[in-house]
């Protein structure tokens, strides 16, 4: 594991290094941070192995055999569940009171309790994305922008003093890396 | 042997990157992966594509075979809840953001409420006395069918930004610009609003479609929105979110203990079914009562 997580890191390292190129293109620049948002997609969702060609592809810069590879599993894997679809099942009274004492010992109350109070039967019928989209319509973007701060009010707060020492105090490396280190205990029970 | 990393194991790859000590890496790291979901710096060909959260649906419970009923225009055949989980980075920067703003949100509200309690510390803190006053309700023995005990909890009906977002805008702005609250608030009135709001203008601008991250991106609307309406109708209503701050309006909450607020919370929950009508704008997705559920109360809505 601690090789993955090495490689891991460089192939990071060189897609935010390379974003940190583009200062003027914000196209570039947003494209490679989308690939730096999904490296971990992309390079760990296989075994050891792959994890390594992967990376080293990536290193190499051999994108297009990572984009063929990628596709290829992609593609296989929804034929997987074309032909077996997951099936919504329900915990049993059993199963839901040990996932509730789980989340308990984990810190996790809040989720704890939600285990015991809500039925998270997941929805998977094939008209499940169409019910989503008529219960949740796209909005209007049509804003009315009279009230709204400009570019150049933005660029102004962001000289602040204010905002300067909320950069450093809350938004600092320290914070987050705190928010990673603790993300995990969050999640434990997902 | 294959191995599979999901939720909080593809979670953990965040850490991965602070495992060695490199302060430029990590500075990379915080600058492109952190800090444009708080500044707003994205491409906007690439809004639509964004996909930085995982989105899927959950059954809704059904009372009586027939589903709840749904929020806004919704069709009532619509039998599910949409649940979205942000990806880990827009999670960081809502947290860092949240945990920057929450102290003067929290003071904003003790000025504005004098009933306002802030749970310390605890960062879904109302969501959790919620869920733990239902849990008390749902064993609660003396329950009446003809008066029944009812815990009702409000959700703010803009969740996943099917409703107007213009009200969120005006609120981070300042200003109305437009007619609300049947007129009671015109065009150019002020609206209530914390001096740490502002800064966060591009986070809730490039918010959209799938990256959205239910409670923590409805922290401002959520709060303010339903504050505001509290003042104006008067109905008892509680809400909160990610801030760590829970606020009651109407009740009579005193002292800072979670004790307190459960006591005062149940005592207000015997009250709180005769003013349900009254919350025309709120929708209410989930409620308990001693000996079974009471959606036929809410039904009306």
């Amino acid at each position: 594991m601690g090789k993955d997580r090495s490689k891991f890191s460089s192939c990071m390292r060189k897609v935010l290094v390379l974003a940190e190129n583009f200062q003027d293109s914000i196209r570039a620049r947003d494209t490679l941070r989308h690939l730096a948002r999904s490296l971990p997609t992309v390079l760990l969702l296989h075994g050891f192995k792959m994890i390594q060609t992967r990376c080293n592809r990536l290193l190499k810069g051999d994108l297009e055999w990572l984009w063929a590879s990628c596709t290829k599993l992609g593609r296989a894997r929804q034929a997987r569940l074309a032909a077996n679809p997951h099936k919504g099942k329900t915990h049993t009274a059993t199963q839901l009171d040990a996932l509730a004492q789980k989340l308990v010992r984990a810190g996790n109350y809040s989720k704890s309790c939600q285990a015991v109070c809500s039925d998270s039967t997941p929805s998977l019928g094939s008209d499940t994305l169409a019910k989503l989209q008529a219960k949740n319509p796209h909005g209007s973007v049509d804003f009315d922008k009279q009230f709204w701060p400009s570019a150049t009010d933005m660029d102004a707060l962001r000289q602040e003093d204010d905002w300067l020492h909320v950069e450093e105090d809350h938004l600092s490396v320290d914070n987050i890396q705190v928010f990673c280190a603790f993300s995990p205990v969050k999640c434990a029970g997902y | 042997m294959r191995r599979i990393l999901t939720g909080g194991a593809l979670a953990n790859t965040s850490l991965f990157l602070f495992g060695e000590d490199d302060e430029e890496f990590h500075n990379l790291v915080r600058k492109h992966m952190v800090m444009p979901f708080i500044t707003g710096d994205f491409f906007p060909g690439h809004l639509e594509e964004v996909a930085g959260c995982k989105y899927f649906a959950l059954v809704k419970p059904n009372a009586g075979g027939s589903p709840i009923p749904n929020a806004g225009s919704a069709p009532l055949d619509v039998d599910l809840r949409g649940i979205v989980i942000g990806s880990t980075w827009y999670r960081c920067g809502a947290s860092c953001a949240v945990a920057e703003s929450s102290l003067a949100v929290a003071d904003y509200l003790l000025g504005q409420h004098g009933n306002f309690l802030k749970f310390a510390r605890q960062k879904d803190g109302a969501t959790r006395c919620a869920q733990i006053v239902q849990l008390l309700l749902a064993n609660h023995v003396g329950h009446d069918v003809s008066n029944p005990l009812v815990a009702v909890q409000l959700d703010a009906s803009n969740a996943f930004c099917s409703v107007s977002r213009q009200l969120q805008f005006d609120v981070l702005a300042g200003k109305a610009s437009r007619s609300y609250d049947d007129g009671r608030v015109q065009v150019g009135h002020q609206l209530p609003r914390p001096r740490t709001s502002d800064k966060y203008w591009g986070y809730f601008l490039y918010m959209q479609g799938d990256r959205m991250l239910a409670g923590q991106q409805l922290l401002f609307s959520f709060y303010f929105g339903s504050v505001y309406q509290l003042e104006v109708e008067g109905v008892q209503q509680w809400g909160g979110g990610e801030g760590g701050a829970a606020s009651w309006e109407g009740g009579a909450v005193d002292g800072g203990s979670v004790n307190a607020f459960l006591a005062a919370a149940l005592a207000c929950v015997m009250r709180v079914a005769v003013p349900i009508p009254a919350v025309a704008s709120a929708s209410v997705f989930h409620s308990t009562a001693g000996g079974g559920s009471v959606v036929d109360v809410v039904r009306p809505l």
